[in-house]
């Protein structure tokens, strides 16, 4: 059977594909606590599996990534311009990069916080996967959006969800800068090599707050734009 | 005249297996779009097809017939020989038939109207030569093959932005949705049942004036309104669906908006596609009975019939197949979309046929669902295969013509030695 022109006018949808490459990264993301958490506990072999199941989400992401960019080349009519998509995509690509990096590098340095600071790295931690959860779930309001023309009712919760992943971002530059004051107190009694990575880490796990408040941002110039 | 038996006889079969080709693939696109978008099965689409694309062709199908079959071809020049244009008339329907079947086999993007205006143009210009053409005549309808989609892509753009701003960018979309629909059912009502009042009841017998049809026109459509505002009523929403995604349940009530613009597309394109089928019969059965090309005769009812008929076997023996291949493949034109895309190609369609205007459905429908995706509606258009859509009616015509006319030299070798 012969591909039916009327039905071949309408495009690969491209929300949906977007919303799965989110996913991918979420689950990727989200991996990150419960390795720090085993990690912190000793039990090398579990972080190994959880590092392994994070690079596999994150090759799952890239190959939803490339079936995306390779539809964005079509010669589309979209509802929403192809630059802001494709920045979506890419902050969403660099979480998945951040979180990879961030679980290899702990995973294979062995690295842990002192004691005393695990409890605070924890729960900084868990504040950037919540602000990724969050972004999770604009980028999900995309359906609603596009069932209204990214006006109305439904822009208007997006503007609530993006004002709570401001908050979160906040907060977590805040626990950021906390983290980095008090291992900056115990630098002297810490090998050196281990502070440089450790501000390393914090930074990285900050990232992933900044990229989800960057996927805010462009989602956010598509209901105002 | 002789062969007049035959001539009759092949004219009665090459149109209705015109029909039944317009019914197998055409109709087949003008119902998926209510297929894909799930707000008719396959089958309620066929009985909605069979019903409203007959009572199209029936009630509205005249004028383009009349086109087709004294419209185009000035018959002056064949006077003295009225069996070459018997011929010419059946060698387009052949050669549109022949080039139709070779693009669906191959999927091309081909108008069934396109075809058998080429074809008729084709023989014209090599039984007689350029002056047999009525070219202003063709000028128009060429110029309508722009306008038409142009046109459908405008109201198509128009009524989606009204539904988003009367509807889905409310507060509560759902009871917005309760309330407007029924308006917009109305309109689907009120616009098909003026037009054929104006244009298309001469040949039942019913002469209407135009208060009248304005008054007709109103009431069908208030009892259309009515009838929706009743299903909808009674229709069954369930909030669960709504918590994947909230629109859920506004899409279930233009489901049924979905279903009043199926019957509005399948009675549009029956007004307009019938006559490519029944009106070189039509011509052909004149010029036999007459001997003449004086072609003064009625339009004899029982051949809008024969069109009718063939539609709906066609679209009975293929159609159902076709109708679930594309249908499943538009699942992106959801009922808020799509009945915009619909009212507008529907609304367009029967305009041209009330005027007499031979045009291309499926390209009306294109541009309208282009409209629609201008309105930010479509998740995404394949602006290529949009490009070649409307690029294949400029092949279409040439192709339609040269089919017909070694149709018509075939045709001519048998029956005129």
């Amino acid at each position: 059977m012969p591909v039916n022109y009327l039905s071949g006018i309408f495009g690969p949808s491209l929300l949906k594909p977007l919303q799965e490459h989110m996913d991918a990264v979420i689950a990727c993301v989200s991996l990150l606590p419960e390795l720090i958490h085993s990690l912190n506990q000793g039990d090398g072999d579990h972080a190994s599996k959880l590092h392994e199941q994070v690079i596999e989400h994150e090759q799952h992401a890239d190959e939803l990534k490339i079936v995306l960019r390779e539809h964005l080349s079509y010669s589309l009519l979209l509802p929403i311009p192809r630059r802001d998509l494709l920045e979506i995509l890419q902050t969403q690509d660099k979480m998945a990069n951040r979180a990879r990096d961030l679980a290899g590098l702990v995973r294979r340095r062995e690295l842990s916080f002192p004691e005393d600071l695990r409890e605070d790295y924890l729960r900084f931690l868990r504040c950037c996967v919540n602000s990724a959860v969050q972004a999770q779930s604009s980028v999900h309001e995309l359906d609603e959006l596009f069932e209204t023309g990214f006006r109305g009712q439904v822009a208007e919760i997006m503007s609530r969800f993006l004002g709570n992943l401001d908050a979160l971002e906040s907060e977590a530059d805040q626990l950021q800068s906390e983290l980095e004051a008090r291992v900056m107190q115990k630098e002297s009694s810490l090998p050196p090599v281990d502070v440089m990575f450790l501000y390393r880490v914090l930074s990285w796990t900050g990232n992933l707050a900044d990229y989800s408040n960057r996927i805010g941002n462009s989602l956010h110039l598509l209901v105002t734009r | 005249m002789e062969y007049t038996l035959i001539l009759l006889i092949l004219a009665g079969v090459f149109g209705l297996f015109m029909a039944w080709g317009i019914g197998a693939n055409d109709v087949a696109n003008a119902m998926a779009t209510s297929v894909g978008a799930g707000a008719l099965t396959i089958w309620q689409a066929l009985v909605v097809a069979a019903v409203f694309e007959f009572a199209g062709a029936f009630l509205a199908g005249g004028q383009v017939t009349a086109t087709i079959r004294k419209g185009i071809i000035d018959s002056s020049p064949f006077v003295s020989q009225p069996e070459v244009l018997a011929i010419g008339m059946l060698a387009a329907l052949l050669g549109a038939g022949i080039w139709l079947l070779l693009a669906s086999w191959r999927g091309w993007p081909v108008s069934t109207t396109h075809s058998i205006v080429g074809g008729l143009v084709g023989f014209a210009l090599i039984a007689v030569g350029a002056e047999a053409v009525q070219w202003d005549k063709i000028g128009g309808i060429v110029a309508s093959w722009v306008i038409s989609p142009l046109l459908a892509g405008v109201l198509a753009y128009l009524l989606f932005m009204s539904v988003q701003v009367l509807v889905l960018r409310r507060s509560d979309p759902l009871a917005e949705a309760k309330r407007y629909v029924p308006f917009y059912i109305f309109l689907v009502g009120f616009i098909l049942s003026l037009v054929t009042l104006f244009k298309g009841l001469k040949h039942v017998g019913l002469e209407v004036s135009t208060s009248q049809a304005y008054g007709i026109a109103t009431l069908i459509g208030i009892a259309a309104a009515a009838l929706g505002w009743v299903v909808i009523r009674n229709l069954r929403l369930d909030p669960s669906a709504d918590t994947e995604f909230r629109f859920a349940n506004v899409e279930k009530i233009f489901g049924i908006l979905m279903v009043f613009t199926a019957c509005g597309m399948a009675f549009a394109h029956g007004s307009n596609d019938v006559a490519n089928a029944i009106g070189p019969v039509a011509a052909v059965i004149s010029i036999t009975q007459s001997g003449t090309v004086a072609q003064s005769s009625p339009l004899p009812i029982w051949v809008l019939l024969l069109g009718g008929v063939g539609i709906v076997l066609g679209l009975a023996m293929l159609g159902r197949r076709v109708i679930a291949t594309v249908g499943k493949r538009i699942t992106e034109l959801t009922p808020s979309r799509g009945f915009a895309a619909e009212i507008a190609a529907a609304s367009t369609v029967v305009l041209a046929s009330g005027t007499g205007i031979p045009i291309s459905t499926t390209h009306t429908l294109v541009g309208a669902v282009l409209g629609v995706g201008m309105a930010r509606g479509i998740s995404s258009l394949n602006l290529r295969v949009i490009g070649n859509v409307f690029m294949s009616w400029i092949i279409t015509i040439p192709a339609g013509a040269l089919v017909s006319i070694v149709s018509f030299i075939i045709l001519r070798a048998i029956f005129i030695h």
